[in-house]
């Protein structure tokens, strides 16, 4: 009977390769858009992952560039008890580099500015990374600037290069690898250079990362913080960045979905149209199998096999597809997809589910022809 | 085995009523090679369906095998015509795109069986009506004597005790035509299958061991001739 099915569908070649048309259209949109969800929602795990200590920001502030400290906030800081160094922090995002515009996309370049000193006091926490070429940072460089080896390979650039921010020339001291491309595509330097970048007021710094004794006494210590200075800060942990992230991502990525899931469900009415075209040709094939002792629960069978090998092809179809889109937007925009297995489970079964609900109304009415009707043509 | 008593079929064609069949009685016996003859229009493409439990009456009760077919349901019906009807049609109706054998399995493929015996089966079946060398033949690349075989072999893979066939010869040039009606008369007397033929060609009342001839609706005239009992 699947053979059947099969073999039906092959018959109107046309008319079953739009159905399923809209189908791989419908299953690659979703699988093109909800990878680049989930590419994003790797990379800020691979990146708040790299943090193994705490950071303090300004209370409102929604990111880094946007908070504002006093520096000395960093002595009451390592005055709290577990709390080893606090290191001040700048981030920034400079308009030129090297003469070209540093558009504001997902492959930003940014200015990580910390005092190196304290850095090489701390730990586990900070900014620690491995070194591909060159040397890291002492505490009185400046001058020098440690970069990713994204911006390496995107502005051609070796060890003992110079590098143009903002008019400003720097050496290149270092090329670190990372885990992704965001962490790659950041410069870091000493404080003070990074300070007459930003044109911070003086004193003020954006955020601090905190090297703990004990990093698993993290979020006590992160209480205790916001306890001290319940007006002035707000502390975070790898675990409440992961937190927020789970919950905002999770929505958008369910949200993408279904935007994405709706070309599907046009592409379903497209299949209902085929099957029910088909079994118009075929009412007298119908009358016959009728005749020759098939229920009408077998017809259901047949017609619902028809439509959900048309989802089942479709979404496989689809699935190939949005991966091959997805290379060729990762080889031209640069952005990071992840098309994982369960996103290819759900877009399969999303096919497989649109297959079925199509071929039920079809189904019915099949079922429903009477023999002699049927066998009369209709 | 098929007993149709006072049977009465009216449709509905929109605000008129057509009378297909005004109270036909008529009884089949196990072996009988029945030939109902009339114009068209005459109601015995209905009767036809109607004996086959393709169809109900308006009125009437009809029994097949002691079952009275106006108490049953689809699937009751359905399960009537798997295991004791076959059905041969004028335009054969075989699916194109399925080969010789895979039209003859067709009855099958709802059922559970065992695939190997049933494949046995229809080769034995195809080969009977002489098309052992084209079981993998496509209807389109059959001529019209050999689809009709074909559909002959479709009807007979269940092992009903009783097969309808409407026109069989319609489609046919007479040379052809005479082949498959002779296959029937054979399949009637070794096999034991009973005959229940729907036609207006007169040639197949010869063979007949019960004629019945309607004429609007009703049997005008019945004829029996028991040495061409099966």
């Amino acid at each position: 009977m699947i053979k059947l099915s099969f073999l039906n569908l092959f018959r109107r070649k046309t008319r079953s390769f739009l159905a399923l048309l809209g189908v791989i259209i419908g299953v690659a949109s979703i699988i093109v858009l909800v990878s680049i969800v989930d590419g994003l929602f790797l990379q800020f795990n691979d990146v708040i992952n790299q943090y193994k200590g705490l950071n303090v920001m300004e209370k409102d502030a929604v990111d880094q560039p946007f908070s504002i400290l006093d520096e000395g906030f960093a002595n009451g800081l390592e005055r709290v008890s577990g709390v080893n160094v606090a290191i001040p922090e700048i981030w920034y995002v400079p308009e030129k580099i090297d003469g070209k515009a540093n558009e504001f996309s997902f492959s930003t370049t940014s200015v990580y500015g910390l005092d190196i000193k304290k850095q090489n006091a701390a730990r586990q926490a900070g900014w620690i990374v491995d070194i591909d070429e060159g040397k890291t940072l002492a505490g009185n460089d400046t001058g020098f600037v440690l970069i990713g080896k994204k911006i390496a390979k995107d502005y051609h650039k070796f060890v003992g290069a110079k590098i143009e921010v903002n008019g400003k020339k720097f050496v290149v001291k270092g090329i670190f690898k990372g885990e992704s491309d965001l962490i790659e595509n950041i410069i870091v330097m000493n404080l003070p250079d990074a300070k007459q970048l930003s044109n911070i007021p003086a004193g003020k710094v954006n955020s601090f990362t905190l090297d703990l004794d004990d990093p698993s006494k993290s979020e006590q210590i992160r209480q205790l913080i916001e306890f001290k200075y319940p007006n002035q800060v707000k502390v975070y942990s790898a675990a409440t960045y992961t937190k927020t992230f789970d919950e905002t991502l999770g929505q958008f990525r369910l949200l993408v979905f279904f935007v994405a899931g709706i070309s599907a469900v046009v592409a379903g009415i497209g299949i209902v149209n085929t099957i029910l075209m088909s079994i118009r040709d075929r009412i007298k094939e119908i009358g016959t199998l009728k005749a020759v002792g098939w229920t009408s629960g077998d017809i259901v069978k047949m017609v619902l096999f028809e439509s959900v090998l048309i989802g089942i092809i479709g979404g496989i179809i689809g699935i190939v597809f949005g991966f091959l889109i997805d290379v060729v937007l990762e080889a031209v925009f640069g952005l990071g997809f992840a098309v994982t297995l369960p996103l290819i489970l759900e877009a399969f079964l999303f096919a497989l589910f649109l297959g079925l609900a199509a071929g039920i109304y079809p189904a019915y009415r099949a079922s429903k022809l009477e023999p002699v009707i049927a066998l009369r043509g209709g | 085995m098929i007993e149709a008593r006072n049977v009465s079929k009216v449709y509905e064609l929109g605000v008129t009523q057509v009378h297909a069949l005004r109270g036909v009685s008529l009884k089949i016996d196990e072996g009988d090679f029945v030939v109902i003859a009339g114009r068209s229009g005459s109601g015995k493409s209905t009767l036809m369906h109607i004996l086959g439990a393709l169809d109900l009456p308006t009125k009437g009760s009809v029994f097949i095998d002691g079952h009275d077919i106006t108490k049953m349901d689809d699937w009751g019906l359905a399960m009537l015509r798997r295991k004791r009807i076959g059905f041969v049609f004028q335009e054969f109706n075989l699916i194109p795109t399925l080969t010789a054998l895979e039209n003859v399995l067709i009855p099958t493929q709802p059922m559970k069986v065992d695939e190997d015996i049933v494949r046995e089966r229809a080769l034995k079946i195809l080969g009977e009506v002489g098309l052992g060398d084209r079981v993998f033949h496509k209807p389109n690349e059959l001529s019209g004597g050999q689809r009709q075989r074909v559909s002959i072999a479709r009807a007979l893979i269940n092992d009903p005790k009783i097969i309808f066939a409407d026109e069989p010869t319609g489609n046919l040039d007479s040379v052809t035509g005479n082949y498959i009606v002779g296959l029937m008369r054979h399949l009637n007397k070794v096999e034991k299958k009973t005959f229940v033929i729907v036609t207006h060609d007169e040639s197949l009342l010869g063979h007949a061991s019960k004629q019945v001839f309607l004429f609007d609706g009703k049997i005008v005239d019945e004829k029996v001739n028991k040495k061409f009992r099966g």
